[in-house]
């Protein structure tokens, strides 16, 4: 059984924070350019939570906001880690559209094994993060996953501007454990073969 | 390039859409698009408790697959 996660759901007068779930979460980039026109590209994630730390997104909200702030609290980008269904992102059938779409060819494979995901549900896998979100007692996200590996950044002014796509905050505990995950994810070893 | 940049920057609002390539789901396309999800309540300010419509709150599913479009922005 995963740690079941326990959120809010915050004000829209709250600041964007780490632990906030938003849907939709819409990254882009230009993926080539000629003479006539540039090609962009747009993932969009249906749910992702933030990974970067509070006080950042708090301060980077701020000079967003206010359109006034000092140097050392400018950051260019915000961390997400996306969410996926449990089940679909097992055979890697949650990226069948961006393989299609970049024109890569999908091979068949496991992303995860059954053992993985018992590993991921006591809190111990390296790359995933299972994830229940309870709101008063009761289950709002549940049969989900988080892939550490698919981190992605976007403006702090995409996510003000789309504020109301924010669903849950996570509490405090169980946000700093997606970042402390996060950090042991990206600063692991792996010794090429 | 700062042209280019801009226009990623304001890219909902200066956007010059010359082709798009949406996301095709069919009846043969097992993959469910996040639009087919069931809409979720929203909260007003003095919000923070749930009420009645928790219960479709707490039937929403994690969504099943990352959607991609692509565009291209004429110069």
């Amino acid at each position: 059984m995963p740690t079941c996660s326990k959120a809010v759901i915050p004000k829209n007068s709250q600041p964007i924070m780490q632990g906030d779930i938003y849907k939709n979460v819409k990254y882009s980039y230009i993926d080539s350019e000629d003479d006539a026109g540039v090609n962009v590209v747009e993932f969009e994630f249906p749910l992702a939570v933030i990974i970067s730390q509070a006080c950042d997104a708090i301060a980077m909200e701020t000079i967003i906001t206010e359109q006034k702030g000092k140097p050392t609290k400018f950051m260019p980008s915000i961390l997400l880690c996306p969410i996926y269904d449990k089940t679909i992102s097992k055979k890697g059938e949650h990226l069948i559209d961006v393989f299609s779409k970049l024109n890569l060819v999908l091979e068949k494979e496991e992303v995860y094994h059954s053992d993985d995901y018992k590993v991921a549900q006591r809190d111990w896998h390296y790359r995933f993060h299972a994830l229940d979100v309870v709101i008063d007692d009761k289950e709002v996200i549940n049969n989900a996953i988080i892939d550490f590996k698919h981190y992605f950044t976007v403006p702090m002014s995409y996510l003000v501007k789309h504020k109301e796509d924010r669903l849950f905050h996570l509490d405090d505990l169980f946000a700093e454990q997606l970042s402390l995950k996060f950090a042991t994810f990206i600063s692991r070893v792996a010794i090429p073969n | 390039m700062s042209d280019y940049l801009k226009s990623i920057s304001n890219l909902e609002k200066d956007i010059t859409v010359v082709e798009t390539e949406s996301p095709v789901v069919n009846a043969e396309n097992p993959i469910v698009s996040a639009s087919s999800i069931p809409p979720l309540i929203t909260e007003a300010d003095s919000g923070g408790v749930l009420n009645q419509e928790s219960e479709i709150l707490a039937e929403y599913q994690a969504p099943k697959t990352i959607i991609v479009r692509k565009y291209r922005l004429k110069k």
